[in-house]
């Protein structure tokens, strides 16, 4: 039980600032070795997300607490699509970082810095090691589970570990058990529109419980990304899995969504809104709603149609911010505001959104809001350029804006 | 949350439609009113002004009634665009609801305003052929040769009838003949909106998306196509009818059967069609929810 212990220990990404060489590489999950993860190698088997399946895939069931033995399915190749891609570099603190693969796998060009160089005695074993488990101690990504690096830990499933507590045979549709390792697990997520690919082959963790800016350019496929996430486009290969779950009735009860767009009816009144979202969602709060308008002096009859852009995104950032949801999904909240509305909108954001909820929040203006993110996902040229916590960031001595600067610019050269 | 589905579908293909049900109303009032209202000049029925204003009362009528079902479909098949796969689908396709529900609830709203429209034009196009019927009667009634000529007719006709055999059916299976019809309407109204649906939801489908609206018209007939030569195959290969008696329906397949029950008077109505296509149309359902559950995309 003990190293159970620490293993859900060491898969607790809130612990990452505990360990700043970890943290370093915590965001960097891209550079990973990929060839020992079933997921990355687009083994079905690793998309198996219930005991039940597990067994149809030849697995057996796991006991947590039985301390059997286990074989792992042996991973297939990567595949020619996988270990192709462009190279590019950019630098963050001074050091120099090369981006092969898109992103895939990441090196160190130079004197690898203090906070971030693998040191050669934190090479494992995953022969000699053990995951508590049985299993080779890799956290499905070539990653030991207890190595050092204080990496979130996942059963190689996608699922993290603590997940064993809850029933795999639940209908997905059905099963309502929080699960809140990680808001978001992507896995080998591909986008194209009529052959352009916006989002080429990413995969990345968002952890639960924190803010995360969803930074790029104008077309990296912020928009897309969210989009997916919010069951919104299906037509995307890769796996999804949002606060642990496919996409679907239960993950979109649990996420609430902020367009960047206006998506009530102009027929709607500001009451209709309201009584639209108190219809479908439970967690939705009609006092704190009709608080809001009130406070935003939206009349509670007048229609959609007549209102500003301004007042409508004002509407719906009152219907998005009255639920109490475990994921909040803004896109381009603060897109078309004036500055002087810009803090009074952040400010209602970051006062009202459920305690240990997500934010996942897509900005360009990284500037007013670097300050609110625990973590940041950065996009571009279709691939993931950063996944880390703020922290990390910060201890380059740069702001948020000045890497964003510098990673996007790279981003926006013309191949 | 079906039912809030479906209370919400209502609203919006009313907001979108009450504009021409209201106008038709004002216009049978019109009517209604000329009607109760007595045109008469030195105490004679009068051909001027009276008769002008009453033919276009009903003229008016029909064209409303004829304009109410297209912008009926146009709201309906709009509306499913626009909420489904539009701007307004960002708030539709985030709500925790099965995607068979959100097709359940457009359908059954979407098929309800079609069927209204098209009763409501029914009804317009037979309540003023009788209005101006009585009153091209009334005028005839005036006139002592045209009510001759009137009278002949109506003996030559029921003379003609009465020769070949055919006899007036009771109320009752002229009733019953009516309603087996209506559903059989109904069925053809279900499956044609069901089939727009598909067109509209396979035109945001890759890669059937590239020929955008245009390619939502040929999806549509391309799918009725499939089903009429579908249900046409099997109606030729098992024609069963349903012969409608006073009392009883009785199915069969015997042509001689069928012969008899129009020779006694009673109906018969060739079901198999109406079943093929009822089959097919669950069929086309769940097609439809899957590709909404896992292919399209929102704008």
């Amino acid at each position: 039980m003990e190293d159970e212990n620490k293993l859900h220990t060491a898969g607790n990404p809130q612990t990452e600032d505990d360990n700043p060489f970890a943290a370093a590489f915590a965001g960097f999950e891209e550079q990973k070795s990929d060839d020992t993860d079933p997921f990355l190698n687009g083994d079905p088997a690793a998309f198996a997300n219930t005991e039940g399946r597990r067994a149809q895939i030849g697995e057996p069931r796991r006991h947590s607490d039985s301390g059997e033995t286990h074989s792992r399915p042996a991973a297939p190749e990567p595949s020619a699509q996988q270990t192709a891609g462009d190279d590019y570099s950019f630098q963050i603190g001074g050091e120099n970082y090369s981006v092969q693969n898109e992103a895939r796998n990441f090196s160190f060009d130079g004197a690898a810095p203090a906070y971030a160089a693998p040191a050669a005695e934190n090479a494992y074993d995953p022969a000699t090691q053990t995951d508590g488990y049985g299993y080779p101690a890799e956290g499905g990504y070539g990653y030991p589970a207890e190595g050092g690096y204080d990496y979130p830990v996942d059963d190689g499933y996608g699922y993290p570990i603590e997940t064993d507590d809850y029933d795999y045979d639940a209908d997905p549709e059905e099963d309502d058990t929080p699960r809140r390792q990680f808001a978001f697990k992507v896995r080998n997520l591909t986008k194209d529109y009529d052959g352009h690919t916006v989002l080429n082959n990413i995969s990345f963790d968002i952890p639960a419980g924190k803010i995360v800016g969803l930074l790029g350019p104008n077309g990296c496929g912020k928009t897309t990304l969210i989009k997916i996430l919010t069951g919104l486009i299906k037509d995307y290969t890769g796996v999804v899995k949002v606060g642990g779950r496919s996409i679907g009735i239960v993950s979109k009860a649990h996420l609430a969504y902020l367009p960047d767009n206006t998506y009530f009816p102009g027929r709607f009144r500001t009451i209709d809104c309201i009584k639209y979202y108190a219809d479908y969602f439970e967690d939705f709060d009609r006092i704190k709603a009709a608080q809001f308008a009130s406070d935003f002096g939206l009349d509670l009859n007048q229609r959609v149609k007549t209102m500003s852009k301004g007042m409508q995104e004002k509407l719906q950032l009152l219907v998005v911010m009255s639920r109490k949801a475990d994921i909040y999904v803004l896109d381009e909240p603060l897109g078309g505001v004036d500055p002087a509305a810009r803090g009074v909108i952040l400010d209602i954001i970051m006062n009202n959104y459920k305690e240990n909820a997500t934010i996942l929040l897509s900005t360009h203006l990284v500037n007013d809001l670097e300050h609110s993110f625990d973590h940041v996902l950065m996009l571009g040229k279709g691939a993931v350029l950063v996944n880390t916590g703020i922290d990390t960031l910060r201890a380059t001595g740069k702001s948020v804006e000045e890497i964003f600067k510098e990673v996007i610019g790279d981003a926006w050269e013309v191949d | 949350m079906l039912g809030k589905l479906i209370k919400n579908s209502f609203k919006a293909h009313a907001s979108a439609v009450y504009n021409i049900y209201i106008a038709m109303g004002i216009a049978g009032l019109v009517m209604l009113i000329l009607m109760l209202f007595n045109w008469t000049k030195n105490g004679e029925s009068s051909l001027g002004w009276g008769m002008a204003i009453k033919g276009i009362a009903a003229g008016a009528l029909c064209i409303m009634a004829f304009i109410g079902v297209i912008l009926t479909f146009v709201a309906v098949f709009g509306d499913f665009s626009r909420s489904m796969y539009g701007q307004e689908g960002h708030l539709t396709m985030t709500l925790p609801v099965r995607a068979s529900s959100l097709l359940l609830a457009k359908w059954i709203s979407g098929t309800f305003w079609v069927i209204l429209s098209y009763t409501t034009l029914c009804l317009c196009y037979f309540g003023s052929s009788i209005y101006m019927m009585q009153h091209s009667l009334s005028l005839v009634r005036d006139n002592e040769a045209a009510y001759s000529i009137y009278e002949l007719s109506k003996e030559m006709l029921t003379e003609v009838f009465e020769t070949m055999g055919i006899h007036m059916p009771s109320i009752t299976v002229i009733l019953n003949v009516i309603s087996l019809y209506a559903i059989c309407g109904g069925v053809y109204a279900c499956v044609f909106v069901l089939l727009v649906y598909f067109g509209i939801t396979l035109s945001h489908c890759r890669p059937f998306n590239k020929l955008g609206k245009i390619g939502a018209l040929l999806y549509f007939i391309a799918g009725f196509a499939a089903i009429e030569i579908f249900a046409v195959i099997v109606s030729k290969l098992i024609n069963i009818h349903l012969l409608i008696a006073d009392d009883r329906f009785t199915f069969t397949i015997a042509q001689s059967d069928v012969e008899r029950a129009w020779g006694m008077g009673f109906g018969a109505v060739p079901i198999t069609n109406v079943y093929c296509v009822a089959i097919l149309t669950v069929v086309l359902f769940l097609g439809v929810a899957y590709l909404i559950d896992r292919k399209v995309n929102v704008d």
